[in-house]
């Protein structure tokens, strides 16, 4: 364990070596991802292993959508957690706010980009806002639209007042790339508005709050419009997508925070206090998800079930999809029961490799959840077949790698805390 | 009123030549069709009595139809069941009366006849002169629309289907599709262990009332046509997100993945036309050889005025006819470049139906009591059961099945499409997709 | 149809809910000062048209990618 070091703004100017050679492995990987993009939007969705649910025995949707779903869900929780700390004004946590800033608006950018990856006609996309006004009525992909768009203007407002609001009031030395930021987001700024600024952003902060509160609300709404689809109708789908939401974002803090303070050092803005929160929150996610989980599923393995949706079920618990299945449950169940008995005794290290293993457990059953009633058909069809493609692969991955390098570039330009003079480690 | 003489009636050179042409279209006598015009005339004009007209025909309807179903003795029209008001040719045009009618006896399609009563509708009313022979029963149904109605659907006869699966090719050939997109298709099933016996069920777009796919569509590209029901995509802003399809419940949507090779030639050439630009009176390209269908030998040439291309875009300018585009979903269209044709012979029919050699598919306006579709379902045996697929989803589709609707536990069997057919048709692009295989029977 | 109307109610009041939460917090709450509010929002209104000025360009972007001569 390193000694104790207070967080300063060294992030913004130290390039270590490990920093490099991350951000080259990360451009390398943004480039194949490029690639596989250039490659199937010319050659269309036949570069994926895509197919007609029924008489061409696919999925009719596959990692894209999946993946949009969990980016999409760890936005949710990752702004929930930013609107919470901002709305209880929890000083302690600030750091972990803005993190949790950052990280929504790059998970909302994700999943909006790769919703567009996954349409026949990508160029089209323009068409969805220009005929938004009359489908968000009814249309749950209008209505995602909606959502994403919304969530990024929020998270990114957030960021913009929050960082103004830690501009104005104090001015330590910044390296050129924050200065031009700062000169951006403080345009007009003035010292007398600190009280109001704080004000501001504690009423943003209760505007994210409801916004994860209606993301929880509307799926459930929503799905009802493709009821046709056994495992895709419900009342507990927008329950389902919050639970798993929430607890990915709170896994990625727990991951990011516990991977900077290993780094940096930052035994006050990460404090022993902030990760026995995030252990916490992880726990208490943890179960939810696990308990929406099995109320998900287990009553479609009963005899009392309709049949198709049993016939799902059945396939996830003991059928084909079973190993992916239970390997998902323990992923999340293994952790969760972990931290629940030694709770951060394991240390910072053990808490982050927990929520490794939680975000991948969470990542297959997103999988799950997509493809798997898309293989059944209503009507005596073929049961479908799916094994993603390597571009399909490319660009899944690709997506993350791209996350994470947008993070790690944000690392060189946003203040993660708020300093007032600067304290060399 | 354009007739030459007092009494309305008219039959001269100009009659005779016009309605041989005209009768020339259909397979039925065309002596007998000109003598039951003229004396239909006779029966506006009131020169006839109805009885009088009946009996003179009774036999050679019987001999070309197989079957007189124009109440000669007894009942009235009006008590028959036939709504002289809203029929072809009937009073509410000015007279005429019931036509000659057969049930479905394999051999003629019961469309045809009413073609032939239709064109023999017209001419009895003589209301429109020469150009008001020209009318059909099709064209009628399109004017009826001022006043009722319309709404395309069909009734399928599952007691019929033999798989023979020429609905699935003509409908491929038809729109020009890929074929691994079957607009239409097949499914054919065993319901239990206990019971060898094979059912099918024959699958089109079932343009739903109340479409799920509809209400999923962020674009708004997936529309029902308000005037006659038909359910679209506009193929120019579909942006190909699959919504439609996952909220279908029947399975009958198919994206273009991949580039379409043979879209223009639907655009240049038109489906009915063959090289020569000759077609069948069903529009039936007059070079194809379907196995199992029976073609007319008559050809008729069409002026250069007549010949109706088929194009992309529908009457109101939609890019929504024939086989979508790179990345846009595509689905039956009920034929619908053809019920905006403008040519008689086609409004009305389907590819799918024209083909069907045991007449299981049965096309029309819904809302019409004389239509293909409800006159079938008329005539169909008491114990007959009826069903709309998939009912309780609420969907309100517009194929009414005849026949045992599938249960949600039955097993699919293979063909009539064989397994080689389906990895073919689904590794024409994807040479690397896995290949398929219908459930076991130790399962 | 139902699910219209019903569409309205839930873009009115529940989708939209985040946008008077906020709007409304800044606009009245104490101190009062519409000045830095007004900055908030037009900052905010800024963001918005640029997140849709994006969706366009990647539209864009991908209208040029599907016609590159590759």
């Amino acid at each position: 364990m390193s000694q104790r070091t207070d967080y300063s703004l060294n992030h913004l100017r130290s390039v270590s070596t490990g920093y490099v050679a991350l951000l080259i492995v990360l451009l390398a990987a943004t480039l194949l991802t490029l690639e596989a993009i250039i490659q199937q939007v010319q050659d269309g969705l036949v570069a994926t292993d895509m197919a007609q649910q029924g008489t061409q025995a696919g999925a009719t949707w596959g990692l894209y959508i999946g993946t949009f779903e969990w980016f999409a869900g760890m936005a949710v929780g990752a702004l929930a957690i930013t609107g919470y700390i901002r709305f209880n004004q929890l000083e302690q946590y600030q750091m972990v706010a803005r993190l949790s800033n950052i990280w929504a608006f790059i998970c909302g950018l994700s999943a909006a980009w790769l919703i567009i990856i996954d349409l026949g006609t990508p160029h089209r996309v323009l068409v969805i806002l220009t005929s938004w006004h009359e489908t968000v009525l009814h249309s749950p992909l209008a209505w995602d639209v909606t959502f994403v768009t919304t969530l990024m203007v929020f998270t990114l407002t957030m960021l913009v007042l929050s960082l103004r609001l830690d501009f104005v009031k104090g001015n330590p030395s910044l390296p050129i790339q924050t200065r031009i930021l700062e000169r951006i987001v403080t345009i007009g700024a003035t010292p007398k508005e600190v009280p109001k600024l704080e004000e501001m952003r504690r009423w943003l902060g209760l505007g994210l709050l409801v916004l994860a509160f209606t993301a929880g609300m509307i799926p459930g709404l929503l799905m009802g419009v493709v009821g046709g689809q056994p495992g895709y109708f419900g009342s507990e789908r927008g329950i389902v997508f919050l639970a798993a939401g929430l607890l990915t974002g709170v896994a990625l803090l727990n991951l990011t925070a516990g991977v900077l303070r290993s780094l940096f050092s930052w035994r006050d803005a990460l404090s022993n206090e902030v990760f026995r929160g995030l252990g916490r929150a992880l726990t208490l996610f943890g179960f939810v998800y696990l308990i929406v989980l099995f109320n998900d599923v287990l009553p479609v393995v009963t005899d009392m079930a309709p049949f198709f949706e049993g016939r799902i079920g059945e396939a996830m618990v003991t059928g084909s999809l079973a190993p992916l299945f239970w390997l998902s449950v323990l992923l999340v169940a293994v952790p969760t029961l972990l931290l629940a008995v030694f709770k951060y005794r394991l240390g910072v290290t053990v808490q982050s490799i927990y929520a490794v293993a939680i975000l991948l457990g969470v990542w297959i059953k997103a999988q799950l959840t997509v493809v798997e009633p898309l293989l059944f058909p209503n009507l005596p069809a073929i049961e479908g077949t799916y094994s993603p493609t390597v571009v399909e692969w490319v660009i899944t991955l690709g997506a993350m790698a791209i996350a994470l390098l947008l993070f790690v570039l944000a690392l060189k330009l946003i203040p993660l805390a708020h300093r007032d003079t600067e304290v060399s480690s | 009123m354009t007739g030459n003489n007092t009494s309305g009636l008219y039959f001269d050179e100009e009659w005779e030549s016009d309605a041989e042409d005209r009768l020339s279209v259909v397979d039925y006598d065309t002596e007998l069709g000109k003598k039951l015009g003229r004396d239909a005339q006779r029966l506006a004009a009131g020169e006839i009595s109805q009885t009088e007209f009946h009996e003179k025909y009774h036999e050679d309807v019987v001999d070309e139809f197989g079957v007189d179903e124009r109440a000669t003795i007894g009942p009235t029209p009006e008590e028959f069941g036939y709504d002289t008001d809203t029929a072809p040719g009937g009073d509410g045009d000015g007279g005429g009366g019931p036509l000659p009618g057969v049930p479905d006896d394999g051999d003629h399609s019961r469309r045809s006849v009413l073609k032939t009563a239709g064109v023999l509708g017209a001419a009895a009313v003589g209301l429109n002169g020469v150009a008001g022979a020209a009318e059909t029963l099709a064209d009628e149904n399109e004017d009826e629309e001022e006043v009722e109605d319309l709404q395309w659907g069909m009734a399928i006869n599952q007691n019929n289907c033999i798989a023979c699966l020429n609905c699935v090719e003509a409908c491929n050939e038809e729109n020009n599709n890929t074929p691994d997109a079957l607009w239409m298709f097949v499914h054919r099933y065993v319901e239990d262990d206990y019971t060898e016996d094979e059912e099918y069920l024959t699958r089109p777009c079932q343009h739903c009332s109340d479409a799920p796919c509809t209400a999923a569509c962020p674009v708004a590209s997936r529309h029902t046509r308000e005037e006659d029901g038909i359910v679209l995509t506009d193929y120019e802003t579909c942006i190909g997100c699959r919504y439609c399809e996952i909220a279908c419940p029947y399975g009958v949507n198919y994206l273009q993945w991949a580039t379409p090779e043979e879209k223009a030639e639907f655009k240049s050439s038109g489906i009915p036309l063959d090289e020569n630009g000759e077609v069948d009176e069903d529009g039936i390209r007059l070079d194809s050889d379907e196995p199992g269908i029976e073609l007319d030998s008559e050809e008729i040439e069409l002026d250069s005025e007549q010949e109706v291309r088929f194009d992309t875009k529908t009457k109101d300018g939609v890019e929504a006819a024939g086989p979508p585009d790179h990345g846009v979903m595509g689905k039956c269209t009920f034929c619908v470049h053809r019920q905006d044709s403008g040519r008689e012979e086609l409004v009305g029919t389907t590819a799918c139906e024209d083909v069907c050699p045991t007449d299981a598919i049965h096309f029309g306006n819904l809302e019409d009591p004389e239509s293909a579709p409800r006159q079938h379902l008329d005539d169909i045996e008491e114990n007959e059961s009826t069903f709309r697929l998939l009912e309780d989803h609420g969907t309100e589709p517009n194929i009414i099945y005849v026949g045992n609707e599938p249960s949600a536990d039955a097993t699919p069997v293979e063909g009539p499409r064989t397994l080689e057919d389906m990895n073919r048709d689904l590794h024409l692009h994807r040479t690397d997709r896995e290949p398929v295989a219908y459930p076991s029977e130790d399962e | 149809m139902v699910l219209s109307s019903l569409g309205i109610v839930v873009l009115l009041l529940i989708i939209l809910m985040p946008v008077y939460v906020t709007f409304g917090g800044w606009l009245f709450s104490e101190p009062r000062d519409f000045r830095t509010a007004g900055i908030g929002l037009v900052y905010m209104g800024v963001i918005a048209v640029a997140m849709i000025g994006a969706t366009a360009g990647l539209g864009v972007a991908f209208w040029v990618i599907a016609n590159l001569p590759l």
